[in-house]
This record gives C-alpha cells, structure tokens and sequence, in this order.
C-alpha cells in the first residue's frame, strides 16, 4: 500500500509531467509527421528512419557548424535545419516508392526506415570513426526558461518552474506545431486537398488535385517535422548513437491511431505513451523491477493501449 | 516469368546501387577524420566476394545455409500473406522461438544422456523443434489479437512493437536464467553434442556437393519440405481455400461463413511457428548456443523480402532465398575483404529490400484504367 | 427549347471508342449530342456503355478515338491523355456520378469548394466565402442544403445536391446526370426533374441516363439509344414511345413476360419481430421491423436505397448485430443470401468459377474429405452441373469469376445459393447491374424456386421488378415496414407515396 501511495505521489508530480513532456517531444514531433503523411492517404511506417535521420542529421550538422566556427546558437540552428533535411530526404524516398511507383505503403516505410539503419550506421562510422556513437555536441546542449536569470528572478511557484519552464526549444516547438498543423490541416487549402486525397481519391481527382503532389507534399511535412523529432532524442542527450530511436516510431504511429487524425488527440495520446516512460525509473526503485522490464514498459503499455483502442473504436 | 527477371533485375540494381556507395564510403571516412582517401574499388571487392560465393564449393555452401532459414522466415511472410495479413513480427518470432528451442535442448541434455546417440538426437531436435515452433506460433498469435477488420495497420504497428518486446524479454531470460558464466557475453551455454543436426556433406554422395566445413544440414531438406507442404496446403486443403478466400476478399469469406479471426490466428500462429523453426538452423545447425548472432541476424526482414521476391508463392520463395542467400553471404564477406565497415552489409541489404519493393510494385498488374 | 435550327449543337461527340484494359471494346463509335435548353436521355440497358460515355466526355474514362466540339468548336484536347475532369470542367462540362465523388470527413462547402478554394490572406481558406458562395447557389436553384453538414451525415438525396452544386459552382454550362433517379423516391425524382426543368430554362444543357423508360418520357426532349457500345438510335421524344426505345435498347421485340401461377403459400419460414439494427456511423438503420415469411411465395420489400435494406440483410445474414428485436427460423430453417454488393459479398473475384460455387458449402463432407483436404473432382462436376443448369456463360469452370460479365456473375452467386437446399431465400437487389437478358433469367429462377417451395424475399429498389414478381409487397422506409400489400390489390401511387415517407 505504502508502495502504491508513494507511486502517486511520483504520478502526480511536477517533475513526472516535466520528465513526461520531454520524452514525449520525439514522439509528438513523429506523430504529427505522421498525421500529415496518414491523412494524405500514406500511412508513414518509416517515422521510426525519420527519427535515426533526424538525430544523425542533427549531430552532423552541429559538428560541422562547429568545426565551421558558428557560435552555439546558429550552429544549434543548422543542426535542427540538417535534421529535418535528413528527414524530408528519407521522406523522398518512401514517396517514390509509395506514390511515385505505388507500392505497398507499409513495404515501402519498411524499407525506408531499413535504410535509414543501415545509412546512419554508415555514415557514423564514415565520420565519426566508431559504429555505435558520435561525440557529444556541446551546441546541442539547450538552455531552459528555468535557467534564464530574469525568470529565476520573478520567483514562481516551484511547479510552475519545474513543470512548465524547465524545457528545451524543441519542446516548445513542439506544443506549437500542435495547434499550428491543426490549423493548416483545416483552413489551409492545402490541407483540404490532404484530406480529400486520402479521404476519396476520386473526388480528389475530380477536383482538379494532383494526388501524386499532394501526397508529396503531405510526405514533406512528415520528413522535416519526423526529422526535428529526431534531432529532439539527439539534443536529450546531445549526442547519436545506432538505433537511438528504440521503436519511438512505432509508438508514434500507436498514438496517430489513437489520435483518429485530430492534432490535439495526438498530443494527448503521445502523453499517454511518455508517461510509463517517464516513470519507469521510479516504478523500478518502489516496485524492484528488473532492469529489461522497466526498458520494455513503453512498448508494453503501447500495445495494451493499442489493443484498447482497436477494440472500442473502428480503424 | 516476368516476375523472376524483374527480382533479379532488381537485385542487380540494388548492387549497383551499393557499387556507389562503396565507391563514396572511402571519400565520406576522409571528411571525418581528415585523413586522406583510400579508394575501394567496388568491383574488385564484388568480384572479390560475389565471385567467391558462386564461384566456389565454400561460398555457395554458406549461401544455401542462409538460403535454408530464409525459406522459413520467407513462409512465415507468405502464409498470413494469402490471408491478407503482413507478419512483420518475423524477427521477434525467430527469437522467442530461438531461445525456447535451446532452452528444450538444455533442459533435456540431462535427461537424454544416458540414451543411445541416434535416440537422444531424435528426442533434442524433436523436443527443440516443437518448442521453437510453439513459441513462434504463440508469438504469432499474440499479433493476431491486434488485426482489425477494414483498413488500418494496427497488426503492423503492433507485431514491430511486439519484437522489441521479444528482443527485450529474450535479453532478460539468457542474462539472468541460461547464462554462461564462463563466455563473458550474453549467451547461453553450448547445447549437447547430440542435439545438434546433422551436416548434409556428412551424407555419402553429397560430400561433393556441400563443402563439410560449412553448417548446410538436414535444416535445409526441412525446410524444403516445409515450403513443399504449404504450397500444398493451400492448393488443396480446407484450410488452404480458408485463407485464400480471405485475403482475397475479406467480406465475401465472411458472409460465406468463413471466421476472419480463425483464418487470422490460424495463419499468423503457422506462420510464427515458420519462423520459430528458422532458429533451429542458425543454433541447433551452426552456433551451438543461443546469443548475440541470433540477435543480430536480421533473417526476419530479410524473410519479408524473399517472400517479396518470391511473390508471395510458398514454391516461389526457394529460389528467392537462394537470391538472397547469396547477397547475405557476399555481403558478410565485404567487411573481411575490404576496410569498409560492417554496416555497409546492413546498407546493401536495405537496398536489396528497397529494390524487391520498387519491383513488385513496377511489376504488379496495374488497376483499372 | 432548343438550340435554333442550324446553329451547331452544343455539346458534340463522334466517334468515340473507349477500350477497357482487359481489352474489351466498351464504346465502338458512339456519339452523342447535346443542345442548350434541352434535356436529352441517354438510355440503354445495363452494360450498354451509358456511364462510360459520359464519363468519356467529362474526361473520367481515357478515350482512344472520337472528336468532342462545343458550340461549333473542335476540342484538340479530346481523345488525348491531357483530356482530365479539370479540363473538362473548365470548358463547361460538369459531371454529377452515379457513387458521388465526394469527401466524407469534409462539409458541404468544403467539399464544393475543394480545388478552388477561396483564400483569405493568401494562405488560408476562407470558409466563410464558401459558405456564402453554397447558400447562394442553394437559393437560386432550389437545392436546399447545410453547407456545414460533413457529408458522411448526409442522405443519398442530399448527397447528390450537393453533386449538383459542385457542378454548376465550377460554372458548369452543360450537366451530365449519371442515374440520378437510382437513388431518389418517386417525389424525390419529381423534384430534381423541376431542378433540371429550371436548369435547362436557363440555357444549360442537360444530359441524364436512367434505365426507367418512364422517366425518360416525363422528363427529356430527345433520347439517345446506346446498344453494345454503339448508338441504336436518336429520337426526338415526339416520336419515341417506349416500345421503340425497347426495341431499339434490345435489338429485338422484347419478349412478353410469361404468367406465372399464384402462390401456394406454405409453413412460416422467417420471422422479423421489432428488429433494430445500427448502421455503419452508428444511426438507427432499421427501427421497430416487423415481417414474415412463408414458404412458396415471395415477399417484395421495396424502397429507395439508404433507407435500412442493406442492414437488415446484413443483419438477417449475422454479419451486422442487432440492437432489439428477434429473427425466428422454424426448426431446421435455413437462409441463403444473394447480397446485394456482389463484389464485396457474394464473389471472390480472383477464385474461379469452380472456387466461388463452393464458398460456403466447402465444407460439406462432399466437397471435402478427411484431414481437411478438399475434393476437387467432386467440386468441378459440382461446377459443371450449375453452370449448365443456370446457364452461366462461359462455362468454364476454371475461368476467374471476374473475367464474367455482371449478369452471368449474378446468375452464378444465385446458382451457388439455391444449390444450398435452404427453405428461404433474400434476395437483395439482384438486378443491379445486370444485363436484360440475365434479369430475366434471374426472374425467372426466383420463380421456379418460389414454385418449389422455397420462401423468398426480394428486396430491391427497382419497383418494377418488384411489383412484377412479388406475391405480397412490403415498402421499407427509414427501417421501418410502411405499407403492405398483396399482388391482387396493388396500389402503384400509395406505393410511390410510402417510399417517399408521404403518408
């Protein structure tokens, strides 16, 4: 009882909300590329390469940045603009096998994400001389809110502090794109014609809308925001090593199906999925896990959620 | 016929492809070290390795090694395949079925000791081999409870997340239940003598065929017979017309009676236990023990895409997996041949998957006009 | 009122030839011509090639031959791969389908809107501008409709509204209509002949195709009579009755339909107590249902699609849950199902012929043996016995069921289920689609069956066949039993009414 109580407590701090939000930024990110690529018709199985591009990209970019002699911010800035180029290249990819050739979708993210592994193994041990990591980026270290003066200054509540300003640029970035894609999927021209290619290829058609590059550009959207996620896992720990992203793509695209293609319930759903990430080290210490358990929980409370979702709503 | 040209095509577009690549690797290395270039010639190293895979007993004898888990893992693809159903979850079921199978050969090496050797060889392999298929049966149908009618890849997203767990679990189990204390890595120990399956060059007449330093054992014949008896099975079986019907049209099964469930499970389980058996090649047929190279192996992607080469036929797939037995193994040899680093067998392989994909979409009929 | 004599016709097509990729000649030289302030009738049986001609003039179907001009002027762009829908539309030629082609997640005005929409500060749609624009086309041709209703909540009559509004929004001059009237209850069809009236008035040209040769006579000026892929003949309605259009349409004087003898009603074969069904977006399908049926008769149920009849099929068959309500068999009863949507339901296309005569009967200790394995001289004599008995064409047993034609697929779903010995039979809009000789063929068998013994019902939207073969006549509107009737008192207006929700 003791144990459950002091579980709770750990739910409901500022520190779980924090630690859940930050490791639900990669996932955000990927989920809303998702969207884009899903509601289009192209449901984007290679989110998971986008991510392994996007952190590379990152890496590689502020490296060169550095090495270039850019100041810590501007190269922070190229880093995250190579990351979601690496993901729009990956996302290239899959739309020419997808749309261009139209083969399977899920074949072609398979593939695609494939590729992304063996080329991000390939160019770490090109450039970096080791297979499994990078060294460590200092420009991907990032400066919270919470650590600015003026704001130590105001004197906010501690949970304000902890829970709301103790993130990075990529998070913030991230709560926006929410309501943003929501907006350019709903009020923009563009993402009329999204949604009437992947909802009635027909009427899209008729319309006078290109499916090939709507579909495109809907795959676009999903490598530069997939890849930015990508560079969110990089900055956590300001370094890439092989297969960082750990299944965070698949587990993305769980959310998208939670989701039923609304940017808020991609928010909410992603949440859900960071949580039991986020606890997972706390869960060990009160409940004594073993360590592969509390390593396996994301995927394990993914597939539970998942197995939920499919049996209360359609696809 | 169309269909063979083009997969071989593509897999010569696929080397190609990697021909470039190996040709920029050397100039990539010297950006990030600063060292200057030292050029690989792609095709003397092609030459090098393809040359010596089907040029010699040696090489084409590991080609028909990979070949014979790659027929079974291309099954596992195949046969939810006809029902309409991908089985991504290849990798995890090899693995469950991997560690179950070595786990039944350790178990029973006490109990089978004292047994005449041809005995205990049937009992080991015999017991290996249906804990190795149940526990990828299992697996299997695990991914099954994830299907949903109608569109939407929630079997997909959940199979890929189920070999993570797979992976995890199966980590969890050697490092703290069947570990060898004395390796030094994560592994289990070596299974008995007497569990391990025979070498076909052992076989009088086939010495010549099969070179004896190279694992190519009675896996193979099995696995042939496998592929044979799925072909039949869905030519001519109940079971067979079952899955056809479904993933041929899902709602008209349905309304002739024709569970959509049953066909799902049915056809994930057989398909896992395909996969499960695979193992039986690579550990009770080469490795001895269950560790680090059965992880690495990646034979159940590399089963998705021979069962894509091969279109999806239970037969078609044996020349597939031939295909791409010897990609694997030229591949593998690069490294050793070559300074190039081991990723680039990961990189030529996703390229031969890639390839396999763009032509099966090119040579699929195309829709209504 | 038409074009004045002389002027060039609006709309002109010659010498169109449309090949299927199977190879198979769709359109043979066929042409076409429409006159502004004129409604012409395209008219032909099923399989005749009407969808496919105008979909070959508004740009949907790739054409291989045949000229286009309008007002006078040749069309370059025809018979040639830049001839698109976009194209189409932009010189005036609107198309409103037979399966609207409309966007279900998306609103009336959205839809209506889409590919041209209206912007607001460059880059953002203006909805309210769309809006506006719907309200006004709505008003000032009388199609009442939500522009803010998403489509997926929309009636079929509703849906085609907005069809229409697509159309002229895109400033459509000629309105090409695609059985229109398949979806719409008699008054429904009223109204929308008054919509095109007014149309036409105001100098578009109209074009519609239907197979209901009364329509036509109600509605058009002219007719065109498509046979085969090729024209049969061009009438101005003054002169074209309906037995020249049959003519025409067959080729041949159509056969009078043969009498058939009065029902020998049996035991009760089926019971339908307040049964309530759900649909697919979860609204009430079938409400409060009650019906029975007995053997050796058959019971019509007519009604307009959308009004409950695929559900309570699919929920007769088991393939939908019932939310209230009973389905009583007598002991031992048994149902086969001829469903309504062959292609999803009834056939598997890539199986063959042999194949899809077993589906649901593969079981069966003939068809197969021990160890599950299926006896496959015992399923292709099966094969050859149906076929010959329902005269499916080809026969051959081997063929794959998709390379057969409408009608003889729909001859083979039926020879599949009445093999199966039930003591009832549904039947759910078994001429759809299907060719005049196989109607009749399918008439025909239902006949036989019913004279046998089997209790069938036969739900269908076409009254006609309906009131041709039922003994009794049930009309099912918003999934309710409305109205019923026996053959010898049948009321045709009291019918139309209830179809239409009219008390």
């Amino acid at each position: 009882m003791n144990d459950v109580y002091e579980l709770v407590t750990v739910i409901v701090s500022p520190e779980a909300f924090a630690a859940a939000l930050r490791i639900a930024t990669p996932l955000v990110l990927a989920a809303l590329g998702g969207l884009f690529a899903e509601t289009g018709g192209v449901p984007d199985i290679a989110l998971e390469g986008k991510l392994l591009a996007g952190a590379l990209g990152a890496v590689v970019g502020g490296y060169f940045a550095e090495r270039a002699g850019f100041g810590a911010g501007a190269a922070f800035g190229v880093a995250l603009a190579s990351a979601a180029a690496c993901g729009v290249a990956l996302s290239m990819v899959l739309a020419a096998l997808a749309v261009g050739l139209r083969a399977d979708a899920i074949l072609a993210g398979l593939a695609a994400t494939m590729l992304a592994q063996g080329a991000t193994r390939l160019a770490c041990s090109c450039l970096f001389e080791s297979e499994s990591n990078t060294p460590t980026i200092a420009s991907l270290a990032v400066s919270t809110p919470a650590s600015w003066a003026w704001v130590k200054d105001q004197g906010l509540p501690r949970w304000v502090e902890v829970a709301l300003l103790s993130h990075g640029p990529l998070t913030y970035l991230a709560l926006a794109l929410v309501p943003a894609c929501h907006v350019v999927l709903r009020h923009t021209p563009f993402g009329l014609a999204l949604v009437a290619a992947g909802g009635n290829e027909k009427a899209a058609r008729a319309a006078g809308i290109s499916l090939a590059w709507t579909r495109t550009g809907g795959l676009v959207f999903a490598g530069a925001l997939a890849g930015l996620g990508g560079a969110a896992l990089a900055v956590s720990v300001q370094q890439f090593a092989t297969d960082m992203s750990a299944g965070r793509g698949y587990i993305a695209l769980a959310a998208l199906v939670l989701a039923r293609g609304r940017a808020w319930g991609v928010l909410a759903a992603t949440l859900a999925f960071a949580l039991p990430e986020a606890l997972a080290g706390d869960a060990k210490r009160i409940f004594a896990f073993p360590e592969e358990l509390a390593l396996a929980l994301p995927y394990l409370v993914t597939l539970a959620l998942l197995a939920v979702a499919g049996a209360r709503w359609r696809s | 016929m169309r269909a063979v040209l083009g997969g071989v095509l593509a897999l010569v577009c696929a080397l190609l492809a990697g021909a470039v690549l190996i040709a920029l690797v050397p100039t990539l290395a010297s950006w990030g070290t600063g060292e200057p270039v030292v050029p690989v010639s792609p095709w003397a190293a092609y030459r090098a390795t393809f040359g010596g895979v089907l040029g010699t007993r040696e090489g084409v004898s590991w080609a028909v090694y990979h070949a014979g888990a790659l027929v079974l893992t291309a099954l596992a693809v195949a046969i939810p395949l006809r029902a309409g159903l991908f089985n991504i979850g290849g990798e995890g079921q090899l693995l469950l079925g991997g560690l179950a199978g070595t786990a039944a050969a350790l178990g029973l090496a006490g109990v089978v000791g004292p047994a005449p050797a041809p005995l205990a060889m049937v009992v080991l392999v015999g017991a290996s081999a249906v804990a190795a298929a149940a526990a990828g049966a299992a697996w299997g149908a695990l991914a099954a409870a994830f299907t949903r009618p109608g569109r939407g890849a929630n079997e997909v997203i959940a199979s890929l997340l189920l070999n993570f767990v797979a992976a995890g679990a199966c980590q969890y189990v050697v490092k703290h239940h069947l570990l060898d204390a004395h390796s030094g890595v994560v592994q289990t120990p070596s299974i008995p003598l007497a569990a391990r399956l025979g070498r076909l060059a052992a076989v009088p007449g086939l010495e010549r065929v099969f070179d004896p330093n190279t694992p190519v054992t009675w896996a193979l014949p099995a696995a042939l017979v496998a592929a044979v008896a799925v072909a039949y099975a869905f030519a001519r079986t109940r079971w067979g017309y079952e899955l056809r019907a479904t993933g041929a049209n899902p709602d008209a099964a349905r309304a002739a009676g024709i569970g959509p469930r049953r066909v799902a499970v049915s056809s994930l389980a057989i398909g896992g236990a395909c996969a499960g058996l695979a193992s039986l090649a690579l550990v009770h047929g080469h490795y001895g023990h269950y560790g680090a190279h059965v992880f690495a192996g990646q034979y159940g992607f590399l089963g998705l895409a021979t069962a894509l080469l091969g279109r999806g036929h239970p037969l078609g797939v044996v020349p597939a997996a031939l295909l791409f037995g010897v990609l694997f193994q030229g591949a593998s040899e690069i490294t050793l041949e070559t300074s190039l680093p081991a990723s680039i067998v990961l990189i030529l392989q996703a390229l031969a998957i890639t390839a396999v994909v763009a032509a099966g979409a090119l040579l699929a009929p195309r829709g209504r006009g | 009122m038409s074009s004045a004599p002389g002027e060039p016709p609006t709309v002109a097509l010659d010498g169109v030839v449309v090949r299927y990729p199977t190879g198979t000649i769709a359109l043979d030289g066929a042409r076409f011509t429409l006159e502004r302030g004129s409604i012409r009738g395209l008219v032909g049986e099923n399989g005749a090639g009407k969808s496919t001609l105008l979909g070959a003039l508004c740009g949907f179907v790739p054409v291989v031959a045949g000229t286009l001009a309008i007002g006078g002027m040749s069309e370059p762009a025809f018979a040639t791969r830049s001839w698109t829908p976009r194209r189409a539309i932009a010189r005036g030629l609107g198309m409103v389908h037979q399966h609207f082609s409309l966007v279900d997640a998306l609103s009336v005005c959205d839809n209506v809107a889409l590919g041209r929409a209206p912007r607001w500060c460059g880059a953002f749609y203006d909805r309210r501008r769309a809006r506006d624009e719907v309200r006004e086309l709505s008003t000032r041709y009388g199609l009442a409709v939500d522009p803010d209703a998403p489509v997926h909540a929309l009636s079929l009559g509703e849906r085609q509204r907005v069809e229409i509004l697509k159309a002229l929004a895109k400033g459509a001059t000629a309105l090409v209509l695609d059985e229109p009237t398949a979806v719409l209850a008699p008054p429904e069809v009223r109204s929308l002949f008054a919509v095109l009236r007014e149309l036409a008035r105001g100098g578009c040209a109209i074009a519609i195709t239907t197979h209901k040769l009364g329509e036509v006579a109600e509605l058009c000026d002219a007719v065109t009579v498509l046979r085969a892929g090729r024209v049969a003949g061009e009438l101005p309605m003054a002169r074209a009755t309906p037995a020249e259009i049959a003519r025409l349409m067959m080729g041949k004087d159509p056969e009078p339909v043969p009498p058939r003898a009065p029902a020998r009603r049996g035991q009760r074969a089926l019971q339908v107590a307040g049964l309530a069904v759900d649909g697919d977006q979860g609204e009430h399908a079938v409400r409060d249902c009650s019906l029975e049926l007995f053997a050796g008769e058959i019971l019509g149920i007519a009604g307009v699609l959308g009004n409950g009849q695929r559900e309570l099929v699919e929920a007769l068959a088991g393939l939908r849950p019932t939310r209230a309500g009973a389905i009583t068999l007598p002991p031992g009863g048994t149902i086969a199902f001829v469903h309504e949507d062959r292609a999803r339901h009834g056939l598997v296309g890539a199986m063959s012929v042999a194949e899809n005569l077993v589906l649901g009967r593969h079981h069966e200790s003939t068809f197969s043996g021990r160890w599950g394995v299926l006896r496959r001289g015992a399923i292709h004599r099966e094969a050859v016995r149906l076929v010959a008995l329902h005269d499916v064409r080809p026969p051959d047993p081997e063929a794959p069921a998709a390379t057969l034609s409408g009608g003889n697929q729909q001859k083979l779903v039926l020879a599949r289920e009445l093999a199966r010995g039930t003591s009832a039979l549904v039947a759910a809009q078994p001429t759809r689609g299907v060719d005049l000789g196989a109607t009749r063929a399918i008439r025909d068998e239902l006949v036989r069956a019913r004279d046998r013994g089997v209790a069938i019902l036969l739900v269908s939207a076409e009254l006609d066949f309906v009131l041709e073969l039922a003994d009794r006549v049930c009309v099912l509107y918003r999934g309710r039993v409305v109205l019923e009737q026996t053959a010898d008192a049948l009321d045709r207006d009291a019918i139309g009414r209830a179809m239409a929700g009219v008390a």
